[in-house]
């Protein structure tokens, strides 16, 4: 699990990283040499974007989104999966529902050309991108509800 | 109001379903704003608020959770911890007060409690074990000294309750400071209460000599110089909060590779996982605002305050019901979930009624940081008794609750005397 | 009977709150109460989002500005340009007049009624360190800008410009961080700035402006029985925009008076200073006439033209 994992962890960590050092060097930047990065805001905008949903199947896959399980202590073991699987397969199609209403959206912004102000990026790959990211972290809530697994990763 | 009710209701019921918080706050928006308005304006509201998570203001949480992330690999809990027991060690339940005070300096350059609680059990519970103490007495100072770094800046709590209310951060986290000391100096308060009640609880430790102290103390100047170039830099004109967030990460980044803590692949698990609580937050958040803008095209807030017009309740016994509702609330609801759900209720209300915005928002983090040890459901307890499995979590139960009593003393004080939060924030001119 | 959702981004107290509401009664009352408004507690959407959001119903009516969503308007940045005017009221009137007679047919706003568009009053330099008197004196100076035209004209001015929200401007300017913000008179008062600013640069007609529009949702509009869309449109067009002109010039004016009363210094830009912020920004104009030539408006420079001499006209 850990090479998927790793290989799927690798834009978000890059991207992240960037956003540290983009607001770091502004900062420097300003206070140095008097003059801020160029376009730090929207290039820290649409990394954002990048290191969320790109990490966001893989945190899904992870069970790494906040559940209330105070009853998985006192539900039996065969309900208690059948639980598990049933609130991944609905959870996934909110995923799903979702990466829907982004596409409609990503399809309007594509329409009217919006783009960042400074260095004029369009938008719309971006949304696209987002409706993508959230249609594979349905996927990977279908696939819990299918296999029933619980995945967590090996320790280093 | 009963729009709002049967909201509420039905989200309880998918998160008994075991529905992700946020994704049963986000189905309730959907469904409460279709029916309510249209269903393209649902659809509508679902893109935008998933969207608008790429707003720079947001950039302060993942780039604090990063901060945090790369302090606890560089092992400072290790070392705050010796330098607290080389200065009070010896002292009758001194080991849990060394972990109650290190827990406030971890807390001063990491937002979270949970990295607290987990890097805290690992340093000081052997220890504590090794003299002897009470296990309930130990496992009670960590998990609740855990909840200090929430409310000592920074606070990515403070932070998302700054972003919900459109407060200023620097403010509020300027706020939190002398509360923190305060709720700091109460849980020293209560390790003396225990110990002298019962002194075999806590023995106490070893005498270190002062040329010991000075070793020990010397080890801690990164946490200072972290702390002094966030927080002093933030103050000083340097630069905004967000940026502040930046170049702690930075410095947190740079500090644990000169600990040579670091390696390209410890660097890469520390980024994955700091893009993973984020993704986790953000989730919550967009969930929250989901909820939220259903709960705008509802009257429940415009009622709950004509209720309170119409009573003509004193805005302090407000107050104090609110601090209620948050205790009981947090004995069965995860906490950041929480504080997401009521303030756009509260909130409302309580500039109504005249009073100060941040004031109450620390107020919701002192809450907040009660939750996180109240029985059955506190994320604290959870993460120490995976880390401490010998300790059955009753007796952690039974070990937090003279913590419990601190806290809400410390309540007291801090709703009685607004003047303690709002002093430095009016001292910076905020 | 109507009961028309309206939705804004700024606080209760803003004087875009209290002019939609002035609006929205003056419907009411025009209707005998057929057509009212329920102001929400909340903006549905974030300020770049609103008109998406009336777009979609999600509320029936709120204003939005053009500049935040860049890209996606272009006839409207003839309203963003430096040197229009010198009120509010007649650069909204001017700007309604000629967007109904030029603009309106090339259906910028898809899905939205719009009931007027209008701008704030003349853009002002405000900071923190030193008069500013030249183009040279601005240099070194570090500005926040919010984007769109005003973004493109400091820089031009060669000002050390950041892109931050308008909500970070106190933070920024008391921390420090920031030495001066481009506002109109008013934002001054808005954000609580009063305090922090000691000097202010103001410029026959401005240093720029801002496009807004007050919209409704199509389908919302197509719902309201013909006998009141005709009452609502007497109140719309260049009424509306003298209404919501008129609410910018009185919070502009007040604004002044605070700001004279806690002292900060005045500098009206001279003649020389104009005609060095004319001759670095004369691009900026010439591209709109470019870009409204290619989006398929007929002889632009003369609609800019007409623009022009109408908010003269007014002003008088
Ligand atoms: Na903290
Ligand atoms: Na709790």
């Amino acid at each position: 699990m850990n090479r998927t994992t790793d290989a799927l962890g690798l834009v978000p960590a890059v991207a992240l990283f960037a956003i540290m050092l983009l607001t770091f060097s502004d900062v420097v930047g300003r206070k140095l040499f008097g003059h801020s990065i160029t376009g730090s805001v929207e290039l820290t905008e649409l990394l954002q974007v990048i290191m969320v949903f790109a990490i966001l199947p893989a945190t899904s896959l992870l069970g790494g989104h906040v559940v209330f399980d105070l009853l998985d202590r006192v539900l039996l073991e065969r309900l208690q999966r059948i639980v598990y699987r049933l609130s991944n397969g609905a959870t996934g199609l909110v995923f799903a529902a979702a990466a829907w209403a982004v596409s409609l959206r990503a399809e309007r912004t594509l329409e009217y050309g919006d783009m960042t102000s400074q260095y004029g990026i369009t938008l719309w790959p971006f949304h696209y991108m987002i409706a993508i990211a959230l249609l594979l972290t349905a996927l990977a809530h279908g696939y819990l509800a299918v296999t029933g697994r619980r995945i967590t990763l090996a320790p280093r | 109001m009963i729009e709002g009710l049967i909201g509420f209701a039905a989200m309880g019921i998918l998160m008994m379903l075991r529905l992700p918080i946020a994704i049963s706050m986000a189905v309730v928006g959907f469904v409460g704003v279709g029916l309510l308005r249209s269903w393209p304006a649902a659809i509508s509201t679902t893109a935008t608020e998933i969207i608008g998570i790429s707003s720079y203001s947001l950039s302060v949480i993942p780039l604090f959770v990063l901060m945090g992330n790369f302090i606890t690999r560089a092992g400072m809990s290790r070392d705050l911890y010796q330098a607290a027991y080389s200065l009070i060690g010896h002292r009758r339940g001194g080991l849990s007060m060394s972990t109650v005070v290190a827990c406030a300096g971890f807390g001063a350059i990491c937002g979270s409690s949970i990295a607290t609680v987990a890097t805290m059990a690992r340093v000081a519970m052997p220890e504590m074990k090794r003299f002897n103490y009470d296990p309930a007495f130990a496992a009670g100072s960590i998990c609740a000294g855990s909840t200090l770094g929430i409310l000592i800046p920074p606070s990515v709590i403070l932070v998302i309750y700054g972003i919900m209310t459109e407060q200023s951060i620097g403010a509020l986290f300027a706020a939190g400071l002398i509360p923190g000391i305060i709720a700091t100096l109460f849980y020293l308060g209560a390790c003396v209460f225990v110990t002298r009640r019962q002194p075999g609880a806590g023995p106490a430790g070893e005498r270190i000599d002062w040329p010991g102290r000075m070793r020990a103390l010397r080890h801690i100047w990164g946490v200072l110089l972290l702390f002094g170039i966030v927080m002093g830099g933030m103050y000083g004109g340097l630069f905004t909060p967000t940026e502040a967030a930046g170049v702690g990460a930075m410095g947190g980044f740079l500090f644990a590779l000169a600990r040579r803590t670091l390696s390209v692949a410890v660097i890469r698990d520390i980024l994955m996982e700091s893009a993973r609580t984020t993704a986790m937050l953000f989730t919550i958040l967009i969930g929250a605002m989901m909820f939220s803008n259903f709960l705008n095209f509802t009257s429940l807030p415009s009622d709950l305050r004509d209720l309170v017009t119409y009573f003509d309740v004193a805005p302090l016994i407000v107050v104090v019901a609110i601090c209620l509702v948050y205790v009981i609330l947090g004995m069965a609801m995860e906490s950041l979930s929480m504080m997401l759900l009521t303030v756009p209720i509260f909130y409302p209300l309580i500039v109504q009624l005249g009073l100060d915005p941040i004031w109450f928002g620390v107020i919701v983090v002192c809450v907040i940081e009660i939750s996180l040890i109240t029985p059955p459901i506190g994320l604290n307890i959870f993460v120490l008794s995976n880390e401490v499995p010998d300790v059955p979590t009753p007796m952690i139960w039974r070990g937090v609750l003279p913590f419990i009593a601190a806290d809400i003393l410390r309540m007291g004080v801090l709703i009685a005397f607004p003047a303690i939060t709002l002093f430095l924030p009016v001292l910076l001119d905020l | 009977e109507t009961v028309l959702t309206v939705s804004r981004w700024v606080p209760a107290g803003h004087l875009m709150s209290h002019a939609m509401l002035d609006w929205c009664g003056k419907v009411k009352d025009a209707t005998s109460g057929r057509v009212s408004c329920e102001m929400l507690p909340k903006g549905v959407a974030p300020p770049a989002q609103t008109f998406d959001a009336v777009r979609d119903g999600l509320a029936d009516m709120s204003f939005g500005v053009h500049g935040y969503t860049p890209g996606r308007y272009t006839l409207t940045g003839l309203a963003e340009l430096p040197f229009l005017g010198e009120t509010a009221t007649a650069t909204s009137v001017a700007y309604q007049r000629i967007y109904e007679k030029h603009l309106a047919k090339f259906d910028e706003h898809r899905g939205l009624k719009v009931i007027t568009v209008f701008t704030h009053g003349p853009g002002v330099i405000f900071n923190t360190q030193k008069p500013i008197a030249t183009v040279a004196d601005m240099q070194g100076l570090k500005f926040r800008t919010g984007g769109g035209t005003i973004n493109r004209i400091s820089n031009a001015l060669g000002a050390n410009v950041t892109l931050k929200p308008a909500t970070e401007s106190y933070e920024l300017l008391s921390s420090g961080v920031m030495d001066g913000v481009f506002f109109p008179n008013e934002s001054v008062r808005t954000f609580k700035l009063e305090k922090l600013i000691k000097y202010a640069t103001t410029f026959p007609g401005g240093l720029y402006n801002t496009s807004f529009a007050f919209v409704m949702n199509a389908d919302t509009w197509k719902g309201i029985p013909e006998q009141d869309q005709k009452i609502i449109d007497g109140l719309s067009g260049e009424a509306a925009a003298r209404l919501f002109g008129g609410y910018w010039d009185k919070g502009d004016s007040e604004s002044a008076e605070l700001q004279h009363e806690v002292g900060i210094e005045l500098t009206r830009a001279d003649e020389a200073f104009v005609a060095e912020v004319k001759d670095l920004t004369k691009d900026i104009e010439t591209d709109w006439i470019e870009r409204a030539g290619k989006a398929g408006l007929e002889n632009p420079a003369a609609v800019l033209a007409e623009f022009r001499a109408d908010i003269a006209k007014l002003s008088d």
